[in-house]
C-alpha cells in the first residue's frame, strides 16, 4: 500500500512517515506541493497538511481528489477551526487534527482504504469466518462449508466489511445498503439483520460477527 | 440649498396666503362681483330714485292745471308709457275714479272721506310707493297718484343683490377649496417623498445594507436624503472593513492554533519513538501520562479558539431543523471506541420516535464532544455513562464523582462554559445535577 504524504515539517514527517512504514506501508513524503511528480497514481492514499509552502492543502488536496477521485484523501492539520475542518471535508475523506493519535491515524488510513476497496489483502479472517473479497465468498471454517447469502443479506454483510470496526447507526446502514432514507421506527433492517445473522453466527443468539450496539446500531469488529 | 428652495419658504408663502386670504379675498371677491353692476348704474331706465319720481309726478300735476279730462288722460297715458310697470289713475273734484292705468287693486267709483284716509293711511312707507298729487296744485281740482314698486326705485345694485350674494359666497368657497387644495397637494408630495426615503431605508439589498436613492429635489428632505445615501455609504464600508477584520482574526486564531499545536505533535511524535525504547514500568506510566496530557491541552486550545470565537460572535449560530434521534446516535457512533477504550460501558436509551429540533448541529456536535470528553477525563472511574433522548431533553449520565469532587484532572471549567454558552444562544437550557454518585447532565428544549 503506497500512501503519498505532504508535512512542510520535518519533525512531525519524520515520525509519521516512520510510524506508518513500521505498520507495513510504503511512504512517500514530500514537503510541498511543488515537488509532487506529475503521475500519482500508485498511491493508494494520499495525506495532506493544510499550511504547505507554496499552493496551500486546500487547493493541492480539491486538485488530487478532481484528478484521482478513487483515492482516499486524508487531511491531517494542526488548524482545528470547525471552518478549516468544513472546507477540508468538501473534498476530502477525513480531517485529522494534531496532535493525533498515531493509532488513530493508522486506523484512518486502514479505514479508507477499506472503503475504496483498496484491501490490505483480499482475504480476511472474521473469527469462524473466511472471506475472500475478490472471490466474494464466505468459508466456515468450523464446517468448512460455503455460506451462501442472498442478494440484501450480501449487500448489507459487504457494508459491514467496507466499514470494518466502525459503529454503523440504523440510519447509516439503511441508507447504505437501500440508498433510501430511513424512516424511523422501520424493521426492515432488523429482520434482515436477524436473517444474516443466523447463516453466519456461531449462535445467534449471542451474535459475535455483527455485534448489536444497544440502542446506537451494529458494528462488525476484526 | 438656495433658500427660496426650502420647505420651510414654501410652508411660509402659504401660510401668509392662508393669512392674507380674508382681507384680500373678501375685498377681490366683491370687485369682481360687484364691478359689472356697478358699471350697469347708467342702464336706461326712467326710475331715478324716490325724490325725483315724487317731484316729477308733482311737476306734471301742476302742469295739468285747468285741462279737460281727455287732456289729462291722454298725459296720464303718455306718462304711463314712459314710467312702465306702474300703476297710475287720477280722481277729479267730484270724488268720481277716472282712468286707471295698470292698477291692480280696487278702486271705488266714488271717493268717501273715509276711503281717502284710509287709502292714504295704507299707502305711507307702504310698498308700492305711492305719490300723490293735486292737479294743477289746487287740492279741490282732483287728484292723481302713481304707484311704483320700490324695487324700481332702488339704486340699481340693491335690485342685483339677492342674485349676487350667492355668487359671492360661492367665489369665497371656490378659493377656500383652492386654498385646501394647494396645501394639501405640497404635503402630500412631501408625505410621498418621505414614503419613498422610509421605503428605501427598509428594503434590503443582498449585502444587507439598503441602496443609496436618487435626489429628488435641493431641499431639506433631498439634504435628508444626501445623509441617507452618505450613511448607506458609511455602513457599506465599514461592514467591509469588518469583514476584513473578521477575516483576519479567524486566520490569527487558525494560525495560532496552528502554531500550539504542531509542537504538541512534535512532542507525540518524539513520545512514540522514546516508547519503543526500552523503559521501566515507572517510565511507560510517564509515557503514558505525558500522551493523555497532550491530548487534554489540545481539546484546551481548541475550547479556548472556540470561546473566543463563540464570544466575539465570530462562531455563527446557524440554525437547521435536525432530527435528533439520528443525530445523537451518529455521535455516540463516533465517540463510541473512545469511550469503550476507557472501559466505559456506554447505554443509548433513544426512543424511535422522530424528534426535530432546529439547532446548529457544529454546535451541537461540540457540547456533546466536550460533555463526552468530560465524562471520559472526569469519570471515568463510574465506568458508565448513559445517553438518554425524550422528546425535550437529552440527558448524558455518569457515575463519576461529580464536579465538586476531587478528580483526577482539573479544567472542567471552559468546556462547560463553551457548553453552557452554546445551549442558551440556541435558544435550549441546561441543566447540571452533580453529586458524589454522579453527574447528569440535561438539555431541555423549550419552556
Amino acid at each position: 500500500m503506497n500512501i503519498l504524504y505532504l508535512e512542510d515539517d520535518t519533525e512531525i514527517g519524520r515520525w509519521v512517515k516512520g510510524d506508518l512504514e513500521s505498520r507495513g506501508y510504503t511512504v512517500e513524503w514530500y514537503t510541498s506541493g511543488l515537488e509532487l511528480p506529475q503521475h500519482l497514481e500508485q498511491y493508494d492514499v494520499m495525506i495532506l497538511d493544510i499550511m504547505l509552502p507554496g499552493l496551500d492543502g486546500f487547493s493541492l488536496g480539491r486538485r488530487l481528489k478532481s484528478k484521482y477521485p478513487q483515492v482516499p484523501i486524508l487531511m491531517l492539520s494542526a488548524r482545528g477551526s470547525i471552518e478549516d475542518k468544513l472546507e477540508g471535508l468538501e473534498f476530502a475523506d477525513d480531517y485529522l487534527t494534531k496532535p493525533f493519535h498515531p493509532d488513530e491515524l493508522a486506523k484512518r488510513v486502514e479505514v479508507h482504504l477499506r472503503r475504496y476497496d483498496r484491501l490490505l489483502s483480499p482475504v480476511l479472517q472474521l473469527r469462524h469466518l473466511e472471506i475472500d473479497q475478490t472471490k466474494n465468498s464466505i468459508i466456515n471454517t468450523l464446517t468448512n462449508e460455503e455460506i451462501i447469502l442472498t442478494g440484501k443479506q450480501f449487500q448489507i454483510f459487504s457494508y459491514f466489511l467496507r466499514h470494518l470496526n466502525q459503529i454503523l447507526t440504523k440510519e447509516q446502514l439503511f441508507e447504505g445498503v437501500w440508498g433510501e432514507p430511513y424512516i424511523e421506527g422501520d424493521k426492515t433492517l432488523m429482520v434482515h439483520i436477524r436473517f444474516l445473522r443466523e447463516k453466519i453466527e456461531k449462535d445467534p443468539s449471542k451474535p459475535e460477527i455483527i455485534e448489536t450496539i444497544r440502542g446506537i446500531g451494529y458494528r462488525v469488529k476484526q | 440649498m438656495k433658500w427660496y428652495n426650502s420647505l420651510l419658504f414654501k410652508f411660509t408663502l402659504i401660510v401668509l396666503a392662508a393669512i392674507l386670504f380674508m382681507p384680500i379675498a373678501i375685498p377681490f371677491s366683491s370687485t369682481v362681483i360687484y364691478l359689472p353692476t356697478i358699471l350697469l348704474k347708467n342702464e336706461k331706465t326712467p326710475y331715478k330714485g324716490y325724490n325725483e319720481l315724487e317731484s316729477m309726478w308733482h311737476a306734471e300735476a301742476k302742469k295739468l292745471a285747468g285741462k279737460t279730462d281727455e287732456e289729462i288722460r291722454s298725459k296720464l297715458e303718455e306718462l304711463h308709457e314712459t314710467y312702465h310697470d306702474s300703476q297710475i289713475f287720477w280722481v277729479d273734484r267730484t270724488g268720481k275714479t277716472r282712468d286707471a292705468f295698470s292698477y291692480r287693486g280696487e278702486l271705488p267709483a266714488e271717493w268717501s272721506v273715509s276711503y281717502t284716509i284710509q287709502f292714504m293711511k295704507d299707502s305711507v312707507d307702504a310698498d308700492p310707493f305711492t305719490v300723490l298729487a293735486f292737479l294743477g296744485e289746487d287740492p279741490s281740482a282732483g287728484f292723481m297718484v302713481i304707484k311704483v314698486d320700490r324695487i324700481l326705485l332702488e339704486p340699481p345694485i340693491q335690485r342685483l343683490s339677492n342674485g349676487y350674494d350667492y355668487l359671492f359666497v360661492s367665489l369665497i368657497c371656490v378659493i377656500f377649496i383652492l386654498f385646501i387644495l394647494f396645501s394639501s397637494l405640497f404635503f402630500n408630495n412631501i408625505r410621498k417623498r418621505l414614503i419613498r426615503l422610509q421605503n428605501a431605508m427598509q428594503s434590503r439589498h443582498q449585502s444587507g445594507i439598503p441602496l443609496p436613492v436618487a435626489i429628488s429635489k435641493h431641499d431639506e428632505i433631498g439634504q435628508l436624503e444626501e445623509s441617507f445615501n452618505a450613511m448607506v455609504k458609511e455602513l457599506g464600508e465599514s461592514r467591509e472593513r469588518e469583514k476584513q477584520e473578521e477575516k483576519l482574526r479567524r486566520e490569527l486564531i487558525s494560525n495560532l492554533s496552528h502554531d500550539l499545536r504542531t509542537p504538541l505533535t512534535i512532542i507525540r511524535g518524539h513520545l512514540a519513538s522514546m516508547r519503543q525504547e526500552a523503559l521501566t514500568a515507572k517510565g511507560k506510566e510517564a509515557l503514558e501520562s505525558i500522551d493523555q496530557r497532550i491530548d487534554f491541552l489540545s481539546s484546551l486550545i481548541e475550547n479556548l479558539l472556540s470561546y473566543t470565537l463563540l464570544s466575539s460572535g465570530k462562531y455563527p449560530f446557524q440554525p437547521a431543523a435536525t432530527e435528533i434521534n439520528r443525530f445523537i446516535r451518529s455521535s455516540i457512533a463516533s465517540w463510541y471506541p473512545a469511550l469503550e477504550q476507557h472501559g466505559i460501558e456506554v447505554v443509548a436509551d433513544i426512543t424511535d420516535e422522530l424528534f426535530h429540533w432546529s439547532i446548529d448541529r457544529s454546535w451541537m456536535e461540540r457540547i456533546i464532544d466536550n460533555l463526552l470528553q468530560n465524562v471520559i477525563r472526569h469519570a471515568g472511574e463510574g465506568k458508565y455513562v448513559k445517553i438518554m433522548v425524550r422528546k425535550n431533553q437529552i440527558t448524558i449520565q455518569d457515575k463519576g464523582k461529580g464536579f465538586s469532587a476531587e478528580s483526577s484532572q482539573k479544567g472542567i471549567g471552559i468546556g462547560m462554559v463553551i457548553v453552557d454558552v452554546m445551549v442558551r444562544e440556541m435558544g435550549l437550557s441546561l441543566e447540571v445535577d452533580s453529586n458524589s454518585a454522579g453527574t447528569s447532565i440535561t438539555i431541555k428544549k423549550g419552556g
